[in-house]
């Protein structure tokens, strides 16, 4: 009987694993595409209602719906209405580190996302609209390569999990 | 002070945070690449020293670098420059408080038109005083009560014109025991009377006052007629032939206009034929003449134009 139930533990968590690493890509896609549509907001709130960067994030934090978003630009706004002298590029980078570490993006990606606050709010609006295109054309190629990447190994992780599981049973046995 | 200490670069505020200026009236603030920091107090001008001290002298001054340009201008363009585009064109931004800085640089011009500025040099940074009250004395030949006379304010620069128009605004709107306040609406080209920063504005205008801010006096003068039915339009310095017919169509809907004008004495607003055109018709009821001779926005005289005769006169 004991050996039933440890059999049938291994396998479950076996197959969870399996099961948990598509999910985590399928949410770093979610975060993405959340990310990506911020950048939206941003541009229309740069182009149509020429408000200034710290109003925009605001009102991006409250529009977004991915959580993780939101917090961004909500503590971005915070940082930004304190004035304390440190520059927007500085405070964009910390906030965009701090955010990556949690969504565990990689090196290419967080440096492509960091670099647009070198050029955030200094330049004619024409350019800053400009960047922020230039900014969601590298998220778009990111998007795909997650979305190829989820499409083709979820059924794979999947199976392996249940697979794994049943071969360190029988090896158990 | 306190109002514009967060928007100075880190170098300066560490520099002026200890500056003790109680009592006095902080008017202007220069900051210009690799020159000293030459601050205005009570009219006269002081050099900030590296210790943070003001004197009249120039010892051991803090000198302005790039950065300390840079730094500032991201901060009182709240990081969004791009957010000024307009008012970069014209030399000047209005910042949170009313204060107006005003900004030199190399410009870029592009079809014959100011396209933007760049390599930003100078800064000079104009704090706002409302003057509660500075009106008072004109108010009186202003109100007509229950109405106001169509009113142009006349004065040379820095004579406190605007300062006198704002504090009428705000009198006509508030209203007072003796005198129900009206809807009055400002068009406020160069965002001087109301300073509007994000449209909110920073000095006091009144309960019933509407700012449009930004915006050309002509077109601003029309979309109010049709807009907000006011019963006092006010404009900051007319002088074109399409302010004078602009304010021809006010005055024919009924509404009563206050505007101010860049002139000494009659003989000068006589050489501004549409304004003098404007007076020839009657268009205006009173001309309230201002100087600085005993200090800013001094009440010269009062010119009343139905009864040709001057209704105030300074001795």
């Amino acid at each position: 009987m004991i050996k039933i139930i440890g059999m049938l533990i291994v396998i479950a968590t076996s197959a969870g694993i399996g099961f948990y690493i598509p999910k985590l890509h399928k949410n770093k896609i979610e975060f993405l595409i959340d990310m990506r549509q911020s950048f939206y907001l941003l541009k229309n709130e740069i182009n149509y209602s020429i408000n200034t960067i710290v109003v925009s994030f605001f009102n991006i934090y409250e529009k977004a719906s991915n959580q993780c978003v939101k917090q961004f630009f909500y503590d971005m706004y915070e940082k930004l209405q304190e004035k304390s002298g440190i520059s927007l590029k500085s405070t964009w980078e910390t906030g965009v580190n701090e955010l990556l570490c949690k969504e565990k993006i990689n090196e290419n990606e967080a440096k492509h996302i960091t670099s647009f606050g070198n050029s955030l709010g200094y330049l004619d609006r024409e350019q800053q609209l400009k960047n922020i295109d230039f900014l969601v054309e590298g998220l778009d190629e990111i998007i795909l390569m997650h979305k190829e990447k989820y499409e083709k190994h979820s059924k794979l992780y999947s199976r392996m999990g249940i697979l794994v599981g049943l071969m360190a049973t029988v090896v158990l046995l | 002070m306190n109002q514009v200490m967060n928007f100075f670069s880190n170098s300066l505020r560490e520099r002026m945070q200890n500056l003790n200026l109680e009592g006095k009236m902080l008017q202007e603030i220069r900051l210009r690449v690799y020159k000293p920091v030459i601050i205005y107090i009570d009219n006269e001008e002081y050099f900030l020293s590296v210790n943070g001290e003001i004197s009249k002298e120039s010892i051991s001054p803090m000198i302005i670098l790039p950065k300390d340009i840079t730094d500032t201008l991201e901060l009182m363009s709240e990081y969004s420059l791009y957010s000024y585009e307009e008012e970069l064109k014209n030399g000047y931004i209005t910042i949170k408080g009313g204060h107006r800085v005003g900004i030199v640089g190399k410009v870029v011009i592009e079809n014959n038109k100011i396209k933007t500025l760049k390599n930003i040099s100078g800064l000079n940074i104009r704090i706002s005083h409302q003057m509660m009250g500075c009106a008072d004395k004109i108010l009186i030949h202003v109100l007509n009560s229950p109405s106001i006379y169509n009113t142009l304010i006349v004065s040379p620069p820095k004579c406190g014109k605007t300062t006198i128009l704002r504090d009428i605004t705000r009198q006509i709107s508030d209203g007072n025991p003796e005198f129900k306040g009206l809807n009055v609406s400002i068009v406020d080209e160069r965002s001087e009377i109301a300073a509007c920063f994000n449209g909110m504005p920073q000095n006091d205008v009144g309960i019933r006052t509407d700012v449009l801010d930004g915006c050309p006096k002509v077109w601003g003068m029309r979309i109010l007629l049709r807009s907000m039915s006011p019963d006092v339009v006010v404009v900051d310095e007319i002088g074109g032939e399409e302010d004078a017919k602009a304010i021809r169509d006010i005055l024919n809907a009924g509404i009563k206009v206050i505007c101010s004008l860049h002139a000494s004495d009659f003989e000068d607003i006589k050489s501004k034929k549409y304004v003098a055109d404007l007076i020839n018709e009657k268009a205006f009821e009173k001309i309230v003449f201002l100087s600085n001779k005993k200090g800013m926005g001094t009440l010269d005289c009062v010119w009343n134009i139905a009864n040709r005769r001057w209704d105030y006169k300074h001795d």
